[in-house]
């Protein structure tokens, strides 16, 4: 059974302007400890496809289905109750974190909305989550306005992951930093995915990560899947013409693989 | 490698911030007590003169030994007067001013979408085409008049302000990254409201609490030229301004002037407490 199973799901957003369908009758699935990245240019629908997985957006029809539970048919307070073990980084570090906390109270409150332990279990847990994403224990007290983006998006990345979720759609984690920081990242992302056996949703319009990054990857063009299979597949020898273009158009300032390390074919970073 | 001058002027530079810091905190808490003793004063000292009682003997008296800050048009004494005002004064426009905070940012920020939104704000409108003080002087009459009806009728005139100043936060913040990502987490609409709306924008409301209870003071004295809420011969220092000004003409200032003066020390402290909590909370979201 897969982790995650989209059907038919459309959203269309109805603006003065006209209505844009930015998601156009998906139909998709995600196998356990698999990555999907979906790639596509910018206003494809992608960021609005990660939302509409997690139910952060309501879908106009179609269905969702994670792990055997039909998202769109929990009621209100058991969708909260669900939320820890779906979850997602966005694309934008700083906004994404509230300014006025600190940096442990950020990482905690997804436990003490999921009731997960007493005080000092969470402390322990946000300590040992923050570590695994490569913090120390000097962050705690911090605020985001004093992080790097980086780090900021560290912090980020140990909140969907403290209460040990199954599923992390990751939209555009790290197209905001600079070169050097976005291939450390993506190292901890994937160290991370070994380690916990994670499946991803890896949201990007940077081919050269995708192909590194992931086992599969699904080509959005206006709402639409264009072309989905294994990342080598697709990206070797695109069949769509939209692909094609999109593979053509890509080329890499830096080799992907030099600044991360050696890849395999299943996309693992060792 | 720091120089050692580099390093000096650094610390000096720490040094300034500190003591900034520091006359702030200072400020604040003067401030505070000042908010706090006048009350206080009012109730428990022995106050030099009965702030009741009208003397024909002695009119009008410039300041001097016996009246320290003179007597009023009906031979009050304008010290006991000015003290015994923040009797009732302070205490109601406080009082007034924390229900309206209680009753309006709720409502302000779950009313942003739905029918019962829609209908706290028809609501709210409705209430501030009104004059403020046609509002106050009905419900009191429907009330009563005692100090809690003051109280209510204050807070019910202001908390529309405090709903709307929180409403435009949560319409703001609501598409904010930050609030999509506490929903993302499982975080309840009202953990949502509170812990990541509200948090942001209570600055604004800060501020607007104190002019809320600055204008409490002012609607209190209007009441009272009204002959409603606090009455005579009780004192209240906007009741002791209005009374005062027909004295101003012949040049007998002091019956507005101490008043006046109370007034402005009361509404720089609010000012000066709003300033120190906006500016602590600045400097945690930039600093440590
Ligand atoms: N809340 C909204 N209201 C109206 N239209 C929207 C909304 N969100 C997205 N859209 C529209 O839907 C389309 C897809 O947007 P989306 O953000 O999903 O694209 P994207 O692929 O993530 O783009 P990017 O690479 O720039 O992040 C765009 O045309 C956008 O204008
Ligand atoms: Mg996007």
């Amino acid at each position: 059974m897969p982790l995650l199973e989209l059907v038919e799901l459309t959203k269309i957003f109805r603006t003065p302007h006209g209505e844009a369908r930015a998601v156009d009758g998906i139909t998709l699935s995600v196998e356990a400890g698999e990555t999907l990245g979906i790639i596509g240019e910018s206003g494809s629908g992608k960021s609005t496809l990660g939302r509409l997985i997690l139910r952060l957006t309501e879908p106009d029809s179609g269905s969702v289905v994670i792990e055997g539970q039909d998202v769109l048919a929990l009621g209100r307070g058991e969708l909260r109750r669900k939320r820890r073990h779906w979850q997602i980084v966005f694309q934008e570090p700083f906004a994404s974190l509230n300014p006025r906390l600190t940096i442990r109270q950020i990482v905690e409150e997804p436990l003490i909305v999921a009731r997960m332990g007493d005080r000092a279990e969470r402390r322990l847990r946000v300590l040992a989550t923050l570590e695994e994403v490569g913090l120390s224990a000097d962050f705690m007290d911090r605020r985001p306005a004093n992080l790097s983006g980086g780090q900021q998006q560290r912090v980020g990345i140990a909140r969907a992951l403290v209460t040990n979720p199954s599923l992390v759609v990751l939209d555009e984690p790290t197209s905001s930093l600079d070169l050097t920081i976005r291939a450390s990242i993506l190292r901890t992302l994937a160290r991370l995915r070994a380690s916990r056996g994670l499946t991803y949703v890896f949201i990007s319009h940077d081919i050269e990560t995708v192909r590194h990054f992931c086992s599969t990857v699904a080509v959005m063009h206006r709402g639409k899947i264009v072309e989905v299979g294994p990342t080598r597949d697709v990206l070797i020898a695109p069949q769509h013409p939209y692909t094609q273009s999109l593979i053509s158009a890509a080329l890499p300032v830096v080799p992907y693989s030099a600044a991360v390390g050696t890849t395999n074919s299943q996309g693992q970073t060792s | 490698m720091t120089s050692l001058g580099g390093r000096a002027s650094s610390w000096a530079k720490q040094g300034r911030a500190w003591a900034y810091k520091r006359s702030g905190m200072v400020l604040a808490v003067v401030a505070a007590g000042i908010i706090v003793a006048l009350p206080l004063a009012a109730i428990f000292l022995h106050l030099p003169q009965n702030p009741l009682q009208p003397d024909v003997e002695s009119m009008a008296l410039a300041p001097n030994s016996v009246h320290w800050f003179g007597t009023d048009g009906n031979g009050m004494d304008v010290f006991s007067r000015t003290i015994e005002s923040a009797r009732l004064d302070l205490p109601i426009s406080l009082a007034a001013t924390a229900i309206a905070l209680v009753i309006g940012v709720p409502l302000g920020l779950f009313a942003t979408t739905g029918v019962a939104g829609e209908a706290i704000m028809r609501v709210v409108d409705a209430f501030a085409a009104l004059p403020i003080i046609v509002i106050a002087v009905v419900s009191i009459q429907l009330m009563g008049g005692g100090a809690t009806d003051v109280i209510l009728a204050i807070a019910l005139v202001a908390a529309p302000r405090f709903v709307r100043l929180s409403r435009a936060a949560a319409i703001s913040l609501r598409s904010s990254r930050y609030v999509e990502a506490a929903v993302a987490i499982g975080c309840s609409p009202i953990r949502v409201a509170f812990n990541h709306i509200f948090r942001n924008a209570y600055g604004v409301i800060l501020v607007q609490a104190t002019l809320t209870t600055a204008g409490a003071l002012s609607t209190i004295a209007a009441l009272n030229f009204l002959g409603v809420g606090v009455k005579p011969p009780q004192p209240s220092w906007g009741a002791m301004i209005e009374d005062g000004v027909s004295m101003l003409i012949r040049g007998q200032w002091w019956a507005v002037a101490f008043p006046a003066l109370a007034l402005l020390l009361v509404i720089g402290s609010l000012n000066i407490i709003a300033g120190a909590i906006e500016d602590k909370m600045e400097r945690v979201e930039h600093t440590r």
